[in-house]
């Protein structure tokens, strides 16, 4: 059995945390990472360029090659930790290695949820979580004509969020007729506002992707002249969609089977402390597999987004190298591209009417094409607690995710942030304390 | 490792630090050849703001413990082993994932085909960069600091 200082589940967002954590502190402590996929450390958010560009997974590659050697990362791949056995700190790996440890990271990241809708496992059902996933999708396109007999020519997306939307624009480049089911009667729903969400699905359709809402798929039929492939898509209301290619996009929940014994209820991530720590010695979290804690809203909550998770990996890290460090309440955040819109948001961006937020905006409405310039702040008790900008608003919109992180008091300026975010009408105290070279960060 | 810091007592709004940021991220790094010649005119990586009396050009301020980078999806915004923060065009995507993550505003979103993200980069290879050369004023600053990892405390997320 071999013996590592520190041992790293996972080797994604999270794991590149720590990684580059642990090294910034501990130059020679030996360090594992172990991770069931055969490529580590790419982006995961570039998937879809596996599908529209043929991208190879050197060319997802999150860090420089080298990066593994210059870390000093001793790496398995292909190699599924089994079990954890905390008591006596070793892990057992699907090849049958043992490893024991000084200080474990689970990053272990989360899965897509597949629906339990009949014919899922029909050739040509893919998800979209991993490279694995991409290049099976990629394949399934048969765009050569290939031996499958005719060219895929339709797609089905079920699930209107953002990897749902992400996988629908690609199939659609390759040139597919592609249709989203959504349930509920928007797209992005968890993420974006109402009037946002419909610019997207309007963008989406005028660029040839169909977005039906408050619908279901009810089965996944066989191709009649190919059995074991899909073909097409049953709905709620009895249409039959051809689709010869259909992603499973209902989202993500996290990893946690490997605490099993700590008794979490299903969907739940792994619990940790702002030092990433969870209830149990030496083992600490990150990344989408742990609940974190929310800023806004109070509570602990998987965040699942790259920045979090990047973030969460590095407090891991340094804690587990013996520095003190805590992440801080975490604010949700996304930029979303679909056919040349660009909106970005954080925070909350759709209050509930119970909540006590006000609601300022700026620009045209959306809903007129992509170069609309369109600005929606969302204030509470004088702080600013979520924003959303579409196009060109989106320059230095850094500024107002930094007001919300520090829960400054935006009273005085609140209308300059509708116009153009920039430090200049901004009261002198804030200002004088972002030129300092102390600044706002360390 | 080199910081630039603005001086707003003294800064008067000339935008100098903006052309010659301009004319020193150009192909031919002068002037004339970055406003009348072929090839598009570079952004200036730092950007007067002005609320008069107030004026002072912001820029990146090599954070150690850099939002962008922790955000950056595609691994294209790294903190290199100098302590400066550097956007790598070949890996970026033009998500702006970073512009929405940067507490000071001080990434760009850049132009063309295939835009990547600009910021300073504190002109590598030159004892003094170009915003600091050609101010004229002494409003802007460089100095040197120690090395720090940042965050004995917090990071921020
Ligand atoms: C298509 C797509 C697009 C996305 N786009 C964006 C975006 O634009 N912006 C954004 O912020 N986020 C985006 N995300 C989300 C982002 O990718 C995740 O938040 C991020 O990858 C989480 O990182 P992580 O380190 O927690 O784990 P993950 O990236 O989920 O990686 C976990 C790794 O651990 C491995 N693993 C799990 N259990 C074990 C085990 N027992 N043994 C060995 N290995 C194991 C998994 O196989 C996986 O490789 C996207 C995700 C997808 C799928």
């Amino acid at each position: 059995m071999t013996h590592y200082d520190y041992c790293v589940v996972g080797s994604s967002a999270a794991a590149a945390g720590a990684v580059e954590a642990i090294r910034s502190v501990d130059p020679s402590g030996r360090l594992a990472v172990v991770s069931e996929e055969r490529v580590a450390f790419y982006s995961r958010p570039l998937l879809t360029r596996v599908i529209t560009a043929g991208a190879s997974a050197e060319d997802l590659a999150y860090r420089p090659k080298g990066f593994l050697e210059e870390n000093r990362v001793e790496v398995r791949l292909g190699a599924r930790v089994d079990a954890v056995d905390h008591e006596n700190r070793r892990l057992l790996l699907s090849t049958g290695e043992e490893l024991s440890y000084g200080r474990l990271l689970l990053a272990t990241g989360s899965a897509a949820k597949v629906p339990p809708v009949p014919g899922r496992d029909l050739a040509g059902v893919h998800t979209l979580a991993s490279l694995a996933d991409a290049q099976a999708v990629a394949a399934s396109l048969g765009s050569s004509g290939g031996s499958t007999g005719p060219r895929t020519r339709s797609a089905v997306v079920i699930g209107g969020g953002l990897i749902g939307l992400q996988g629908a624009e690609a199939l659609r480049e390759v040139g597919l007729e592609v249709a989203v089911i959504e349930g509920l009667d928007r797209p992005l729903a968890t993420v974006l506002d109402r009037d946002t969400s419909t610019l997207v699905q309007e963008v989406l359709a005028a660029n040839g992707v169909t977005v039906l809402t408050s619908q279901m798929v009810k089965a996944l039929r066989a191709n009649p002249s190919d059995p074991a492939r899909v073909g097409s898509a049953v709905l709620g209301d009895g249409r039959e969609l051809q689709a010869d290619v259909v992603i499973l996009a209902t989202g993500v929940q996290p990893r946690t089977e490997l605490l099993k014994g700590l008794g979490l209820a299903p969907g739940r991530g792994f619990p940790v402390n702002s030092h990433m720590a969870t209830p149990w010695p030496d083992v600490y979290a990150a990344g989408d597999a742990a609940e974190v804690s929310d800023l806004l809203r109070g509570g602990a909550r998987p965040f699942p987004i790259w920045p979090t998770a990047y973030a969460g990996g590095r407090v891991a890290g340094l804690n587990m190298a013996g520095q003190q460090a805590d992440l801080p309440g975490q604010v949700a955040m996304n930029t979303f591209h679909f056919f040349g819109l660009t909106v970005a948001s954080a925070g909350i961006v759709e209050p509930p009417a119970d909540e006590g937020c006000e609601v300022l905006t700026a620009g045209p409405p959306p809903g007129r094409g992509p170069d609309a310039h369109h600005r929606k702040l969302v204030l509470k008790d004088g702080r600013l607690v979520g924003f959303v900008c579409v196009g060109e608003a989106i320059d230095r919109c850094g500024l107002a995710t930094g007001l919300i992180r520090q829960q400054v008091r935006v009273e005085g300026f609140r209308e300059s942030l509708l116009k153009d975010f920039g430090l200049a009408p901004w009261p002198e105290e804030i200002r004088s304390k972002y030129l300092s070279r102390e600044g706002i960060l360390s | 490792m080199k910081r630039v810091y603005v001086k707003q007592e003294v800064c008067i709004a000339c935008r100098l630090c903006e052309v010659y940021c301009t004319a020193r991220h150009a192909e031919g790094r002068d002037l004339i050849g970055a406003w009348r010649g072929k090839g598009a005119r570079p952004i200036p990586r730092i950007r007067v703001e002005e609320n008069r009396p107030f004026s002072a050009a912001i820029q990146c301020r090599h954070c150690a413990e850099p939002s962008c980078v922790y955000a950056c999806v595609s691994g294209a915004m790294r903190r290199l082993s100098d302590g400066t923060v550097q956007a790598d065009p070949a890996r970026c995507v033009g998500c702006w994932t970073c512009v929405l993550a940067c507490p000071y505003g001080a990434i760009s979103r850049g132009v063309g085909d295939r835009p990547t993200a600009v910021k300073c980069d504190l002109c590598p290879g030159d004892a003094v960069p170009a915003c600091v050369a050609h101010c004229p004023n002494g409003a802007l600053e460089m100095v040197q600091t120690a090395e720090t990892r940042g965050s004995q405390g917090g990071v921020a997320g």
